[in-house]
């Protein structure tokens, strides 16, 4: 009985449709507040109040107190040039990869997808090592476009590529996944080493650290755009997809007779997915577990509508690799981690606690 | 709304689990499928609401070809309570109930309190009102097949398929659940294994037996001595309930 009246208080919250607008806003807030923090601390400490009047300034052209303050020194520089971007960036990867993770977890209605467990972000990796290989990567924009087609391709073709291993005998199980992710994962991370182990920097191609952990360190104003005209355009689009994904949830046959043939949606949302991705990783490499634990810390307080999931993971994803990223900065004074440790050392736990303790495939469909 | 199954043939991996099956079911009517297991009776209902492609013959509902149409179209006037109702994620009671409603919304289209009011009303019916905000998972097999059941009354069908549909209901919430779609008044076709509970809901009987249908018309008439022991292969006494003075069978060694 104790149970059951412990389930029915969590239940209240997602009952409650209405709290969703004020939930939002105070995600809204929580991520202006951390970008301004964000933009403060690091290898020079800058007072918070200084940096949201440089953020002011810039932004809207409004000076708050002494503006000789404002423009003097290098302080300026760090937060708009350096730090900005850079927290930018960190945001929309972590809004993007968190819906990705939501929309992979529908579509193969498995709690444990996510793009770098079922080695989409892997496949990113080798598909943007091969392009900037064979001459792609410098810092114009059409090689940019040119190495986020490759990760892209890469993507999509991991994506298929675990999909039809995980479907050989039968239908695709938790399990099934899982392993065939860690094989194609396994896979390309060999042949992406390859290409950078013999490249030697050479050719423009970042360190085996940068694919295989990620790094935000590279962000800069002029890598902005692309990434985010791809990951806005992703985060509009998933947004009216809800009833869609919901319906995904309750199975193929369920889904059918509530007037929705599920096959060519999933389709859609793989490569919606799997270009996300790309983007990502071609920009800042292989960032782990983003998408697996977002959506389902969402998920413990909304339920599974994804009405409320998709912006609240966004709001919930931006935050959270903001924060990985501060940590990455400043964990280690006068170095910087590869922001992919951070979150794998706190998204490992949360996977092996879900694999244990909710049981998710072993024995079970 | 009537439907029309017209030599139906479906293969499954190769081997033909259906054979030359025609059936009707005309506007209110609550018809029964009945047979022993592996007859061919899901796998025919599944060909009726759109999962299996039938191999030949026609599928028609109203006149329209069910195996073409949008399945979005099909939903608005057709709702299934089937067998198919494990889940990896959570919902609670009414967001599944609700889901009953995206038939007939377009994709940017909110809940109205319309909507909450057919989805509570179907809740209503199912006597599960009071659980509308527990979560699916929580609840006992046969607690979820009348959520489903609330779900496709949402729906708002004029059509019901029922595919064993009091599996996991103990005697109460059989007669409950079958008393609830006879009173919808919609049609229904409804694969039963219970023989005396579709003597007594079902208007019309279809009895599947290896992929065919051996017999068919009102239940009194279908359901002799002779047909069931030779479809079923029990020795059995059909009599009159002393009762209700309704069809009953008694099994014999």
């Amino acid at each position: 009985m104790r149970v059951f009246a412990a389930r029915e208080k969590g239940e209240a919250a997602p009952s409650a449709g209405k709290i969703l607008i004020p939930v939002l806003a105070a995600l809204l807030a929580l991520n202006m507040v951390s970008l301004i923090i964000a933009v403060s601390v690091g290898q020079v400490a800058i007072p918070a109040s200084l940096s949201y009047r440089i953020l002011l300034h810039k932004l809207m052209g409004i000076t708050v107190g002494d503006p000789a303050a404002l423009t003097s020194g290098t302080f300026m520089n760090i937060v708009w040039d350096i730090r900005l971007p850079r927290v930018l960036t960190s945001m929309l990867v972590g809004a993007g990869l968190a819906v990705c993770g939501v929309i992979m977890q529908a579509s193969v209605k498995n709690p444990l997808a996510d793009p770098y467990i079922l080695g989409v972000s892997s496949g990113a990796s080798l598909g943007a090592t091969f392009a900037i290989l064979i001459g792609f990567g410098t810092s114009s924009l059409l090689s940019q476009v040119g190495v986020s087609v490759g990760a892209f391709a890469g993507a999509l073709i991991a994506s298929l590529g675990v999909l039809t291993l995980a479907e050989l005998s039968g239908r695709a199980t938790s399990v099934k996944l899982v392993l065939a992710g860690m094989v194609i994962n396994a896979l390309c991370n060999a042949f992406s080493n390859f290409i950078v182990y013999f490249a030697s920097n050479s050719e423009g191609i970042k360190s085996v650290t940068f694919w295989l952990m990620g790094s935000l360190a590279s962000a800069k104003w002029n890598k902005l755009p692309m990434m985010a005209i791809v990951v806005s355009a992703a985060l509009l689009f998933s947004l009216p997809q809800s009833r869609i994904l919901n319906t995904m949830l309750v199975g193929d046959e369920a889904a059918v007779t509530l007037g929705v043939k599920l096959s060519s949606f999933r389709r859609g949302y793989l490569i919606v997915s799997a270009l996300v991705t790309g983007v990502i990783v071609s920009y800042c490499g292989m960032i782990g577990f983003v998408g697996l634990i977002v959506p389902h810390i969402v998920r413990g307080f909304t339920g599974s509508d994804h009405r409320k999931v998709i912006p609240v993971s966004i709001g919930v994803g931006s935050l959270f690799l903001v924060w990985a990223d501060v940590i990455a900065r400043i964990v280690i004074p006068k170095s910087e981690v590869p922001i992919g440790i951070i979150t794998a050392m706190i998204g490992a736990p949360v996977f092996i606690y879900m694999l244990v303790k909710r049981g998710y495939g072993f024995g079970k469909e | 709304m009537s439907l029309t199954v017209e030599h139906v043939f479906i293969n499954l991996s190769g081997k033909e689990i259906v054979r030359d099956v025609s059936l009707q079911v005309t506007q209110g009517s609550f018809v029964g499928l009945i047979g022993p297991n592996g007859s061919g009776k899901s796998t025919l209902l599944r060909a009726v609401y759109k999962v299996l492609p039938p191999k030949k013959g026609n599928i028609l509902l109203d006149g329209r070809d069910v195996v073409q149409a949008n399945p979005k179209v099909i939903a608005t006037s057709m709702a299934v309570v089937g067998q198919f109702n494990d889940l990896e994620f959570d919902f609670t009671v009414i967001e599944m109930v609700m889901m009953g409603r995206n038939p007939h919304k377009s994709m940017l289209e909110g809940d109205s309190s319309r909507d909450f009011e057919i989805a509570e009303s179907a809740l209503r019916q199912v006597d599960l009102l009071d659980y509308a905000h527990r979560s699916f998972l929580s609840l006992s097999g046969g607690e979820r097949q009348r959520v489903i059941l609330a779900r496709a009354i949402a729906q708002q069908p004029k059509l019901l398929v029922l595919d064993e549909p009091t599996n996991h209901l103990d005697i109460k919430f059989q007669i409950h659940m079958l008393s609830v779609v006879k009173a919808l008044g919609v049609g229904v076709l409804a694969a039963l294994h219970d023989l005396e509970l579709a003597a007594e809901y079902c208007d019309y009987l279809y009895v599947l037996n290896h992929g065919q249908v051996v017999a068919d018309g009102e239940p009194a008439a279908v359901l002799t001595k002779g047909l069931i022991e030779k479809v079923y292969g029990v020795h059995c006494e059909p009599y009159v309930n002393p009762v209700t003075g309704g069809f009953a069978v008694a099994y014999l060694r």
